[in-house]
């Protein structure tokens, strides 16, 4: 489903050069629950990035479905994170103005959706991520686990085909970080979605169905359980 | 959510800054609501105090005087005007007429060895009544009888010359004969007129005491007319009348802009308070393009993580444009209130900036206190420019913001 060739990604910070991929193929399929690790600079969040539209590689190319999304023009490819992609964060990002209903139901917003039905599907994956009775609170009321909740569910309440986390339990304490993991994972079987962690978390790792470790810019390894 | 929410919401997650930009609109606006006002009260006054004392909306003169004013050609006057009258308020547009003879003259004072100038006017009371307000100006006394030896004059020249009601003063001037002459007249009224170069000089005595004393009779050294804009205008009335008057003597039928091209600038200086109103605007404009741009760099992680969930570049602009508008229309509402209500406040009271500092000044008829008058049109314009500049002052900053990629805006 997902079809990454050859990608390579160089980064220059004044007169240094940093590879960040060299050359990286991978093939992801619909549903998986995947982990890209390694060290600092190994690439893993450029990777991410880059399946996620949000950054472009200098060569290679990156397939969704039957369509190569990286020669796609600045508005069709925000149409596609729209309607295809969901993310979730390290530090939630959640709009502090919204409450965790509005936050939520932006999402469907953005996508054209009558406001009754996204009444009732905000409401119904508040419920699903444990947040019920809570809709009405602004982030800042909010626990960290708590936000990382709504980010996740502002993510998954347009059943995205791919929902991209960049180290979603950095900001947590191990207990919560679980409760999270375990509480995207149900997710991940419910909604059918593809789920594709940047992390260097053990647990992260530990949760995922593979694990695709990076090194420098490369594949190191790549282990299905 | 839409997005005029969210532009709402996010206005108030800083109070003080979004009260300082809109704190900024509202001054510029309130300023250029009171300058509009005070330039369109001082424009109409400078107007009024023109046709009524100086050049008339039109003035009829001998085409000779003109040529040789500086010489004070009293002779050069028109005979016959009683036919002349007539056929001038036949005309549609004519709603005043004022016949007179100036007369520049000397008055002795103290012992005699120091002499004050002054500048006689004979008018015909009767018509001068309804051509000038003395309702507004003669606050002492009364109008002079026709045929006699009584004066008006200016308050500031009642102090000079030390002459209250009842009280006598002597005139010397160049008759129509090239010869001199002088009479005495006693003060019976006390004129506070608008403009205080005039206030100082002006002597107003019946006209036939004038003809009489510059041995003009039967003769007027000009003719001044009030049209009614509404009918036509100074232009159209001065060349119609050019053109249908008759005369013993060769006529010049002038309108004021003609009679003094310094009255042609006050067109121009319509575009100066455009200008002025761009300066100001510009100035506010600089403050908000600061804010927005601080409130971009604060928000640039926000902008990431909207564009990542698929918020396009124009609607990201929207949403900055729609912050901006809101602060602008907050702000030029406000201004405008204050402006309306300060220019309110002195169109009652008038504002007197210039009395001490005119004195003896030709002023092209600028009265010394100005009163404001509001005017519906340019405070729409001050209200639609706000918007319009703070709308504007955003796109720029908002523009950029929306052009840095979701992943450059997500490191911030």
């Amino acid at each position: 489903m997902i079809k990454v060739t050859n990608l390579h990604k160089t980064y220059t910070a004044g007169e240094l050069e940093v590879k960040a991929l060299r050359g990286v193929s991978l093939e992801i399929g619909r549903g998986e629950f995947i982990a890209l690790a390694g060290p600092s600079g190994s690439g893993k969040t450029t990777l991410l990035n880059i399946i996620g539209c949000i950054d472009g590689a200098d060569s290679g190319d990156v397939k969704i479905g039957e369509k190569s999304v990286m020669n796609l023009k600045k508005n069709d490819q925000a149409m596609f994170r729209r309607d295809n992609l969901g993310f979730v964060f390290q530090s939630y990002n959640l709009i502090p103005v919204l409450t965790a209903f509005e936050n939520v139901a932006f999402s469907l917003n953005l996508m054209g959706i009558g406001e009754g039905d996204i009444r009732e599907r905000t409401m119904a994956i508040l419920k699903e991520v444990g947040l019920e009775g809570m809709e009405n609170r602004r982030p800042g009321r909010l626990s960290g686990g708590q936000q990382q909740r709504v980010a996740i569910a502002r993510a998954i309440v347009k059943n995205p085909e791919i929902l991209l986390a960049d180290e979603p339990t950095a900001n947590l304490d191990s207990n919560t970080g679980r409760e999270i993991l375990e509480l995207m994972k149900r997710l991940n079987q419910s909604h059918q979605s593809t789920f594709i962690f940047a992390t260097h978390d053990p647990m992260v790792m530990d949760f995922a169905d593979r694990l695709v470790r990076l090194h420098d810019g490369a594949i190191e390894s790549d282990t299905r359980r | 959510m839409k997005l005029y929410k969210i532009a709402l919401r996010n206005i108030s997650r800083n109070k003080r800054r979004s009260g300082l930009s809109a704190a900024a609109i509202a001054i510029a606006a309130a300023a250029i609501v009171f300058l509009f006002a005070f330039f369109a009260g001082m424009l109409n006054d400078m107007r009024t105090n023109m046709w009524t004392y100086l050049t008339g909306a039109v003035r009829v003169r001998h085409s000779d005087f003109d040529k040789y004013e500086r010489l004070n050609p009293v002779h050069l006057a028109i005979p016959g005007y009683d036919a002349l009258l007539k056929d001038i308020m036949a005309d549609p547009a004519v709603r005043a007429v004022s016949p007179r003879i100036n007369f520049p003259g000397r008055v002795p004072v103290g012992e005699g060895t120091e002499k004050i100038n002054v500048m006689g006017v004979g008018v015909d009371f009767a018509l001068e009544a309804k051509y000038q307000d003395y309702e507004a100006t003669l606050t002492e006394g009364s109008l002079p009888r026709m045929g006699t030896r009584e004066a008006l004059i200016g308050r500031a020249l009642a102090a000079k010359l030390d002459a209250g009601i009842g009280g006598k003063f002597t005139v010397l001037s160049q008759s129509g004969s090239r010869g001199s002459n002088a009479y005495t007249f006693t003060v019976v009224g006390i004129l506070d007129l608008p403009i205080a170069g005039l206030e100082t000089l002006m002597v107003q005595v019946p006209l036939d005491t004038a003809q009489r004393f510059l041995w003009l009779p039967g003769q007027v050294g000009e003719i001044l007319l009030k049209v009614d804009p509404q009918v036509d205008s100074p232009e159209d009335a001065a060349l119609r009348l050019g053109k249908g008057l008759k005369s013993e003597v060769p006529l010049n039928v002038w309108d004021y802009k003609q009679v003094n091209g310094m009255a042609a600038m006050m067109d121009l200086a319509a575009s100066i308070y455009d200008i002025t109103a761009i300066i100001f605007f510009l100035l506010a404009s600089t403050v908000i393009i600061n804010t927005t741009i601080m409130v971009i760099f604060e928000r640039m992680n926000e902008i990431g993580t909207l564009a990542a969930m698929g918020m396009k570049g124009s609607q990201l602009v929207r949403l900055f444009f729609l912050e901006a508008l809101f602060i602008g229309i907050i702000g030029s509402l406000t201004g405008i209130a204050i402006g309306m209500a300060v220019a309110g406040y002195f169109g009652g009271a008038g504002l007197n900036l210039f009395s001490d500092a005119m004195e003896g000044m030709d002023t092209m008829g600028m009265g010394s206190v100005i009163y404001p008058v509001l005017n519906f049109k340019s405070t729409v314009m001050v209200f639609v420019y706000s918007v319009l500049v703070t709308g504007l002052a955003t796109w720029w900053p908002a523009r950029r913001a929306a052009k840095v990629t979701p992943v450059e805006a997500l490191r911030y």
